[in-house]
């Protein structure tokens, strides 16, 4: 296996892009070494890429994408829903290697945190094909291409909500729902709920038929509840039926609304 | 790749691959802490390494991610011989049970203090979250903090017992405690030298099959393959795994690899290999070809007319007559009781039966079974993580058709046993490759094996008809337990036996029944598990009493005191209930029962139940459950001690019993200290090894105090006598005046008296009568009975299932407690596993045999942060009149009332009855919907 531990994204993605070999990024390494080695030509170490900051200006938190989710859970400038989201993801074992890029690129489909992100409405500075650029976290995630270089929330824009059930403390969550807004003139505005655990994928939900325009005291929580179930594919697992995981979305859901009623 | 970093303040410059873990690297160095009690998953934590002072899983790093760090591990801790204060508050706390977890616990302690100097309680939690212990249920880790920075004592987290001893129920460190926070050279992985074999085993994917053909030619040319084992060259011997005394009552159903496949995950063929990889390789080069038989998966099936025959009677044989019929796929049976119970419920007011089950559950020892063989001077000798070395002699002695005196076994320091080291698992395949090959061999399973291929808890169906008068008095109990025993038959009567053994003798009903069986089935095989069979039985009891009492309208708890035995009730019920032979009946010598209720009582009444005021859709209730537990296996079991006085006064204690981490050692070491007037660093032990020490059954059944205990106390009752009589002749005194005084010295008179080591001095001399050397053998027809009470009280989501445990208080009747803090780590250790086992710790299975979810990462454990908001454990002091320094058992009967307790605490929220484990929220949700 080759080695290499480049001093700039676009370096790293170069030697990601050689074609004929199975080229691999090395982040925090908790999915990619996850039970065996990587089975890989090359490996590509970001350490170097001077991407583990978190740093905030004009409003907006920019957090480089080796920065790890114990860091993010630790920083001050952290918005409650994030720092929360980011402590309870596993034991703390994990939070101390695990890194936000890796989150992101792994698209894991228990994460703690990328719904939380998606809440946020989540940029992502990315490199692509030699150049930097910017992207919606969401986007991305349908295409995954490119490295991802730092992930950036403005949380004064939006209003997020978090909540999350697990079977055991250290277990991976078994569902994780988190909502975000934006609040006009004191109503609801661009409504977003994101769902991880409730099938292989993350799941986005748009409820603004349901809520948007209105206060966040006047939601119905039933029919919100419907409106964002009827749109999510939930599967079974070895750990709950699909039915026990929609009912937690429910119970999610009313209380990120109880939460939100105190706006 | 060249890295460089600094391990433990050295500078370390290595070339490795880049694609290495660290976690073999630290290993290669020397590094033993780093220990792997998970398949990479990063879930279990037990390979934790400070890297630039984070705590990190060693196993999910590459060796690129070091280079230009610094690693800190415990061995670099300490200053040479002087502890780590963080190491010595370990010990001191009494959080040390089997130590494979402690060199993590310690690091994550220490990066919290350097981060926070008084950390809160959320804090604590938090750097322990991704730390998996299975000993001591986590709750005593925040006395480490409170002796840290408050400067407190392990005495100030319990009372000490027994006024009037200085050692016997009084805080003394564990015996071990140093080698373990230190993560010296003690278990079997860190003995390993580089020349060994290892060990590849071909399983087999059929649950039900025979092998046709084996071809094993290409897969022996591959280099470096030593040698492989399969049904055509295996030792022919049938023969049990089962770790129990002999004749054992189980049946000798198995060969170390048969020609007849049993379940998915049998042992076809084994690869004996210069490496894991080779022997891997090779195993796949091995070409089988198997006649598909139909598979058999539940008790119904297995007992169906017609069902596909898993054993025949010249393929398992009884030692003692069990009961069993192969060819009907029975493996064994036993039924009886006393009194009527037909006349018992027709004089009932009310008669409920209901039907019970459970499933296949996990040890999850951290670490998993290991075993080093070689051969040494034409002795085979096995050192190995096992709870019962001498039987593992006999088998393995047995196996290969050798005398016992040609055969060593040595127990190494075993991380976390909970029964499922109680047989020969690995061992007897060890032995046979290493007496074949006459060369090293090391097994170490893997955690999928470790969960697929050891034992589990065993699944039993549990019908229970209970029969009471109005005014609460129970006329009759009938108790009938089916047991599924997978593919072979270890503890297959034991288990269910027990099940009726630990639970009807806790009432003073004069109209009893139970009934037994055990049937083969091609699932994985259960065997021995902490509580052996009563957590399960309990809990069928517990819910069917608490129906009874809710529909009499009777208080739970005055419907058991009214019900419950007291000391001096001679129990008839226990000459049935035997282990393959007649039992024996009983006298109550003590009973701690009605003071633990009373206790639990005064806090229990306090808790609320009902509606949540803050959280919707929650309601909360309580519930409470009995225990007991046996002390050993009176009228089969053994234990022998002896010990030495050596040259300056000092003794040396040799125990053939099995310490898994539970502090048996330190109890046997304490028990002769106490009697011999000495302080605890006058005493050292050296325990189970087959050579070395004297015969012992092992550590199962609850056992280790009271009979490796006794013995040591036999043995040093014995060395007072000869030291008496040694000091009379050496001060020309009769030896009616005389006596022995702390700290080691036998008096006459103030003026007339002689130090132990002076009397060494003089016994050893050349006209001394020789070395003083004393044995004890203990065996017994009676056992002082372990009780308990245990309360909690939950929080249950009637929207989602979900159900918290939110106080929980155990009281426990250990007789004496011995080590209290250690006592009561073993009991928050496995309230905190049944917690597991009754809301989602269960091996799931396809319907074909295969499993889901034989991982960590689909079958969770409790962590830190799972404890009750409210958890406590108290012990009781109880005098018993069988030994002076009376321990009761403690660990197993604390198994024994989460899931009754709980369950009874959800039928109260929620109005739900529960009948199987674990409490899913699909389960809760599903009898919500019924009850609606």
């Amino acid at each position: 296996m080759e080695y290499f531990s480049p001093k700039k994204p676009e370096e790293a993605e170069k030697i990601k892009n050689r074609q004929g070999k199975k080229n691999v990024y090395l982040a925090g390494g908790t999915i990619l070494n996850w039970k065996s080695c990587p089975s890989a030509d090359t490996l590509i170490d970001l350490k170097n890429l001077g991407l583990d900051r978190i740093s905030v200006s004009g409003g907006r938190i920019n957090i480089g994408a080796t920065v790890t989710v114990q860091e993010i859970a630790d920083y001050p400038g952290t918005p409650g829903p994030l720092a929360r989201a980011a402590r309870t993801f596993t034991g703390r074992n994990i939070r101390g290697s695990a890194t936000i890029g890796g989150t992101v690129a792994g698209g894991f489909f228990v994460s703690n945190l990328l719904p939380v992100l998606i809440a946020y409405g989540a940029e992502l500075e990315i490199c692509l094909n030699g150049r930097r650029k910017k992207t919606g976290l969401r986007e991305w995630l349908d295409k995954r291409k490119g490295l991802v270089c730092a992930v950036t929330i403005k949380p004064g824009s939006r209003n997020v909500f978090v909540e999350c059930e697990k079977i055991s403390a250290i277990d991976f969550p078994l569902i994780v729902t988190a909502a975000g807004f934006g609040l006009k003139n004191g109503k609801i505005s661009d409504p977003v709920i994101a769902v991880s655990g409730a099938a292989a994928r993350i799941a986005v939900i748009r409820v603004s038929g349901a809520i948007e325009g209105r206060k966040p005291g006047e939601i119905d929580r039933e029919f919100l509840n419907e409106s964002v179930q009827k749109d999510l594919r939930v599967t079974d697992n070895v750990k709950a039926s699909a039915d026990i995981k929609r009912r937690i979305i429910k119970e999610h859901i009313c209380r990120i609304m109880d939460e939100a009623s105190c706006l | 790749m060249l890295i460089r970093f600094r391990l433990n303040g050295k500078n370390i410059s290595i070339d490795r691959p880049v694609g290495r873990k660290v976690l073999p690297i630290l290993k290669e160095l020397g590094i033993n802490s780093v220990r792997k009690g998970c398949d990479e998953e990063g879930k279990c934590g037990n390979c934790s390494i400070l890297l630039d002072g984070v705590l990190t899983n060693s196993c999910m790093l590459l060796a690129p991610q070091i280079d230009g760090k610094e690693i800190l591990t415990v061995e670099g801790l300490s200053d040479g011989g002087k502890l780590h204060p963080i190491q010595k508050a370990f010990i001191e706390a009494g959080v040390v049970q089997c130590g494979y977890c402690t060199p993590a616990q310690i690091l994550a302690a220490k990066a919290l203090l350097d981060r926070k100097k008084d950390p809160p309680k959320e804090d604590i939690a938090d750097a322990f979250s991704g730390i998996l212990c299975r000993c001591t249920g986590y709750k005593q880790f925040y006395n480490v903090f409170e002796i840290l920075k408050h400067g407190k004592k392990g005495s100030d987290f319990t009372r000490e017992y027994r006024k009037g001893y200085r050692i016997v129920g009084k805080e003394t460190p564990k015996i071990d405690a140093e080698q373990l926070v230190r993560a010296e050279d003690s278990f079997v992985e860190d003995l390993i030298p580089e020349n060994v074999l290892h060990v590849h085993v071909l399983r087999s994917p059929h649950p039900h099959a025979e092998i046709v053909s084996i071809d094993t030619e290409r897969a022996e040319k591959l280099p470096g393959v030593e040698y492989i084992l399969t049904h055509k060259n295996s030792p022919k011997t049938y023969y049990t795994q089962a770790g129990q005394s002999y004749p054992e009552p189980s049946p000798y159903d198995r060969r170390v690899i048969n020609r007849k496949m049993r379940f998915i995950g049998d042992r076809v063929a084994a690869v004996a290999a210069d490496s894991p990889e080779t022997a891997l390789k090779a195993a796949s080069m091995i070409k089988v070809t198997y006649r598909l038989l139909k598979p058999v998966f539940s008790i119904d099936e297995a007992r169906a007319k017609g069902a596909p025959v898993i054993h025949k009677r010249d393929t398992s044989i009884d030692p003692l007559d069990i009961g069993g019929d192969p060819s009907k796929n029975l493996v064994c049976s036993n039924k009886g009781g006393i009194g009527d119970v037909g006349k018992g419920f027709d004089d009932a007011d009310i008669v409920i039966e209901r039907t019970y089950s459970t499933g296949h559950i996990q040890h999850t020892p951290m670490e998993p079974h290991t075993c080093y063989s070689y051969m040494h001077n034409g002795r085979l000798v096995i050192r190995t993580s096992v709870q019962t070395p001498f039987h593992v002699r006999r088998i393995v002695a047995s196996i290969l058709g050798l005398p016992e005196s040609k055969v060593r076994v040595v127990k190494e320091k075993v991380g976390g046993g909970f029964g499922a080291k109680q047989d020969a698992g690995i061992e007897d395949l060890a032995a046979t490759l290493t007496y074949r090959t006459g060369k090293p061999v090391y097994i170490r399973l893997t955690r999928k094996e470790e969960f697929l291929f050891t034992r589990t808890r065993r699944p039993l169906r549990i019908k229970v008809k209970m029969g009471a008068t109005k005014a609460g008095k129970i006329t009759a109990i009938s108790i009938n337990i089916a047991a599924d025993a997978g593919a072979y038959g270890p503890h297959c009567l034991t288990v269910p036996m027990n099940g009726c053994s630990k639970t009807l003798p806790m009432f003073k009903c004069d109209n009893m029944a139970y009934e037994v069986s055990s049937y083969y089935t091609n699932n994985i095989v259960p065997g021995a598990y902490q509580g052996y069979g009563v957590p399960q039985a309990n809990f069928a009891i517990h819910m069917t009493m608490a129906e009874i009492a809710g529909k009499l309208g009777i208080d739970l708890i005055e419907f058991i005191e009214k019900n419950i035995v007291k000391t001096g009730y001679r129990l008839e019920i226990l000459k049935q209930l035997g282990e393959g032979k007649e039992g024996l009946a009983q006298k109550i010598s003590s009973c701690g029962l009605g003071e633990c209720i009373e206790k639990g009582r005064k806090r229990y009444r306090g808790w609320k139940t009902g509606k949540s005021r803050t959280k919707a859709n929650v309601v909360t209730g309580k519930g409470m459950a009995i225990m007991m537990q046996g002390s050993g296996i009176p009228g089969i079991d053994a234990a022998n001690a002896t010990i030495k006085m050596l040259g300056d006064g000092t003794f040396m204690l040799f125990v053939g019993g099995a310490d898994l981490g539970t502090g048996e050692d330190t109890v046997a070491a304490k028990i002769a200290a106490e009697e011999l007037q000495i302080d605890m660093k006058s005493i050292a032990v050296t325990a189970a090894d087959t050579d070395t020490t004297p015969f012992d059954k092992g550590s199962y059944a609850s056992s280790g105090t009271f009979f490796t205990g006794s013995a040591a106390y036999r043995a040093a009752s014995e060395m007072k006598r000869l030291i008496i009589s040694a000091a009379a002749a050496v001060l020309d005194v009769g030896p009616g005046t005389l006596s022995l005084r702390y700290p080691g010295a036998v008096y006459a008179s103030k003026s007339r008296h002689i130090s132990f080591k002076d009397l060494a001095i003089a016994t050893q001399s050349g006209t001394g009568c020789g070395q003083l050397i004393a044995s004890g053998a203990f065996t017994t027809d009676k056992s002082p009975i372990p009780y308990g009470a245990h309360f909690a009280q939950v929080a249950v989501n009637t929207l989602t299932g979900k159900v918290d445990v939110l106080k929980y208080y155990a009281i426990q009747d250990c007789g004496v407690p011995i080590n209290p803090n250690l006592a009561k780590g073993q009991v928050y250790g496995a309230v905190m596993k049944t917690i597991g086992h009754t809301f989602y710790e269960v091996l799931k299975f396809d319907g074909k045999g295969n499993c889901l979810n034989p991982n960590f990462t689909n079958y969770p454990i409790p962590g830190i942060c799972d404890l009750p908001e409210e958890f406590d454990v108290d012990l009781i002091e109880v005098s018993d009149p069988i030994t002076p320094y009376v321990g009761k058992s403690i660990s197993e009967i604390a198994c024994n009332g989460a899931s009754a307790a709980i369950g009874i605490a959800i039928n109260d929220a929620a109005g739900i009855w529960l009948d199987s484990w674990p409490f899913t929220p699909d389960k809760i949700i599903s009898a919500l919907k019924e009850k609606r």
